[in-house]
């Protein structure tokens, strides 16, 4: 029976598994407790599909029997549970979030870092509504930069190094290069760059030819898909795993961070043979941005925030991104496939900051293209918005138009509102009776104006394709829904800053309030920035992984003599 | 969460066929949802985890949703919805036309479709008449979406 740890890491999605593997590599011994247990069928390829081929496969989902959350759009609401998860996925397995995602490999841009000051310099103070809570980051690009590099170099990430104006300088090129000419553009490209907007290859952790990174494992590339998938399962847990330093418990369901008030001591898990506590010298929650928050929650770690005195931490600047399509239409009896053949383009023009003039929004809208396809995430037939939905209408259209477009899709940042946020649910729990957390989440004024402005933008240019219909999109749902699949890019919850006020965890991601404690992840995020949230919580993990084994380093297990509670004073990084 | 008999009856399969095939009818002298055998996939999905509601969480209380967005509240599950509305239709078919759903003239049956759709039809409360229509609707499209998409 395990009963210490030097560290323990709870969660083995990237986060967890970049740490695990950093710490091993510097000599440290890690105990990773996982909820799930390592998915079958996952190969060096990374795509884990189901008998039927589909991907992702759903034992890579959390079933929702086992841990789902509440909803509610407002305070005051009676929340209710999501009781199929859907509008996003939680990992449940070996690899978390890690092993069923896209793949999608953009860096924040520089000013997304520096949220607020970039909107007041550009905008004056007048451009923040009274609710939004928008905020700079406790550090730069150029302070991640060298570990968006590290990161993107573990994870195999193709892309075209220099081809987006508006990304901070690179200290490396991506590790597989693509040339932008070599990315079939359609008619598309050409419109864009018309209506001046700066298309380039969208970055993504895969790669159509065989690579190795640098702890020496081997990603294949997937027959089907034509190219790899990077997940911690193929890219860094069997080189963590190989130092024979780290003890991977799968089935081990986290239920607290044991503490005395003053610093961590180890975490009390549940699995097949009942609960147990594991000591520890080093705590380390890397368990998705929701699964972080809760934890904490739940161990009475930090002060809860209360939105009506916006006093408290754990469980502030919740937000997400905000998803819309904009879909350019061709014929099929009137075009050959060539005018909707397009690859996968990012653009970063409105990456962290609305066009200049007088937006109605703040916050940035990562803008992605490509034709329009069969969608591992709907069955949806993909046809104009307002077919005929069955009967004869519906072959029409299906004969006309199915995957016979280009889409424009929106990943628009959701910026912090004093009112969204995260804390314990008083009525529904999960199996071993602990609450659920509660969202209070729903779209604002501002996702609407993004949304509705964003989409007039980029029709213009899907309507100088050539193409005989476009879907402007532009309206979101009355509120929040939690039925289809959006993303799953929560953020916020255990944020980093400068002051313990208002963040749960320094720039290095340590806990303010109880030592030893570090909280890696998207849970950090103090804004969600626009751009796919992956990368990023790649090179907070490495940053993380620095700061413990200088605490590792520094205390040599010697307990530091202390009588008065703790709070360690604010530093900046 | 009660666990629906995945074994469906020769009738209500024949219903589900003939529902499924009015939301993809033969078009052009192409085969409808009957004739591409899709209701064979649309069985195997009903007997899946998700559609048996096997991943689904169960706690009470069961409440109903105050506003749009809240998704499946229902303690049933999507299967069990679809056998329920299986078998409205066939009362519904019986009470009005004197016969079963299968066999009821294609404009008689598209008709009921279109009480789905627009919410009008009163023989269903759980599932509601739309929520009915978006269920026949997600069946055809992940049978045909696993049977290679045809038009």
């Amino acid at each position: 029976m395990r009963s210490r740890a030097e560290v323990v890491v709870v969660g083995a999605g990237w986060a967890g598994s970049i740490i695990t593997a950093e710490l091993a590599a510097a000599g440290h011994h890690v105990t990773v407790l996982e909820r799930g247990t390592w998915p079958a069928g996952a190969g060096p390829a990374g795509f884990v599909t189901d008998d039927d081929g589909r991907w992702p496969s759903r034992q890579l989902t959390e079933d929702a029997r086992l841990e789902t959350y509440t909803m509610r759009h407002r305070s005051g609401q009676a929340s209710l549970p999501i009781r199929r998860l859907n509008s996003f996925w939680a990992g449940s397995t070996v690899g978390g979030a890690g092993a069923m995602w896209s793949g999608f490999s953009p860096r924040f841009v520089p000013d997304s870092f520096r949220s607020r000051s970039a909107h007041v310099e550009a905008f004056g103070p007048s451009i923040l509504r009274p609710d939004v809570r928008l905020v700079d980051w406790p550090l730069t690009y150029a302070d991640l930069e060298p570990d968006y590099t590290r990161f993107e170099q573990v994870a195999g990430v193709s892309g075209a190094s220099g081809a987006d104006p508006f990304a901070g300088p690179r200290s490396a090129p991506y590790p597989v290069e693509v040339a932008p000419d070599s990315v079939d553009a359609g008619p598309w490209v050409a419109a864009a760059r018309r209506h001046g907007l700066h298309p380039y290859p969208r970055p993504v952790a895969g790669a159509g030819v065989e690579t190795v990174n640098h702890y020496g494992l081997t990603r294949a590339v997937d027959p089907v898909r034509g190219r790899s998938l990077a997940t911690p399962l193929n890219s860094v847990l069997p080189y963590a795993l190989g130092t024979g330093r780290v003890d991977l418990v799968e089935g081990a369901r986290v239920r607290r961070v044991l503490h005395d008030g003053r610093r961590a001591t180890g975490v009390r898990y549940v699995d097949a043979d009942g609960e147990h506590d594991l000591e520890a010298e080093v705590v380390v929650l890397a368990a998705w941005a929701l699964g972080n928050t809760r934890l904490l929650l739940m161990s009475d770690v930090g002060r809860p925030y209360d939105p009506e005195t916006e006093q408290g931490t754990v469980g502030r600047n919740h937000a997400n991104h905000v998803g819309a399509v904009s879909t350019a239409w061709f014929d099929r009896s009137r075009h050959d496939s060539s005018a909707w053949r397009t690859g996968a383009w990012s653009m970063s023009d409105l990456a962290a900051l609305p066009e200049a003039g007088r937006p109605d929004y703040v916050g940035g809208a990562h803008l992605v293209a490509g034709s329009v396809g069969p969608s591992d995430l709907s069955t949806d037939p993909r046809i104009p918005v307002g077919s005929p939905r069955w009967g004869a209408g519906l072959r029409t259209a299906i004969d006309r138009y199915e995957d016979a477009g280009v889409q424009v899709g929106l990943l628009g940042e959701v910026v912090p509102h004093r009112r969204r946020h995260l804390d314990l649910d008083p009525t529904f729990r999960d199996p071993w009776g602990d609450p659920l957390l509660r969202i209070t989440f729903d779209w604002d004024e501002n996702e609407r104006s993004m949304v509705r402005s964003v989409a007039r933008r980029v029709s213009a240019v899907l309507r100088d394709t050539g193409a005989d219909l476009v879907d402007e999109g532009g309206v979101l749902p009355d509120h929040y829904d939690v039925g289809p699949y959006q993303n799953s890019h929560a953020t916020g919850g255990a944020v980093m800053g400068t002051d313990p006020a208002t963040s749960v965890v320094d720039p290095d991601l340590r806990s303010w309030d109880i030592d030893r404690l570090w909280v890696v992840g998207a849970s950090a995020f103090p804004t969600a920035a626009s751009p796919n949230p992956t990368p990023t919580v790649g090179a907070l993990s490495f940053r993380a992984s620095r700061s413990i084994r200088r605490h590792l380093e520094d205390t040599e297990a010697t307990d530091p003599p202390s009588d008065t509670p703790h709070r360690r004073t604010p530093r900046r990084p | 969460m009660t666990s629906a008999d995945p074994a469906l009856t020769d009738s209500t399969r024949e219903i589900l066929a003939d529902l499924v095939d009015r939301l993809f009818p033969e078009h052009d002298g192409r085969p409808g949802a009957k004739d591409l055998g899709l209701i064979a996939v649309v069985a195997a999905r009903l007997r899946s985890p998700g559609w048996q509601g096997r991943h689904t969480y169960a706690g009470g209380p069961y409440l109903p949703a105050p506003e749009a967005g809240f998704g499946w509240q229902s303690p049933l599950s999507p299967t069990e919805s679809v056998l329920r509305v299986a078998r409205a239709v066939d009362e519904w078919a019986v009470r009005e036309h004197g016969q079963g759903f299968v066999g009821l003239d294609h404009d008689v049956q598209d008709g009921l479709v279109r009480a789905l759709e627009d919410g009008s039809f009163a023989g269903l409360d759980d599932p509601a008449p739309r929520q009915a229509f978006e269920l026949l609707l997600s069946l055809l499209h992940e049978a045909r979406s696993l049977s290679g998409r045809r038009r």
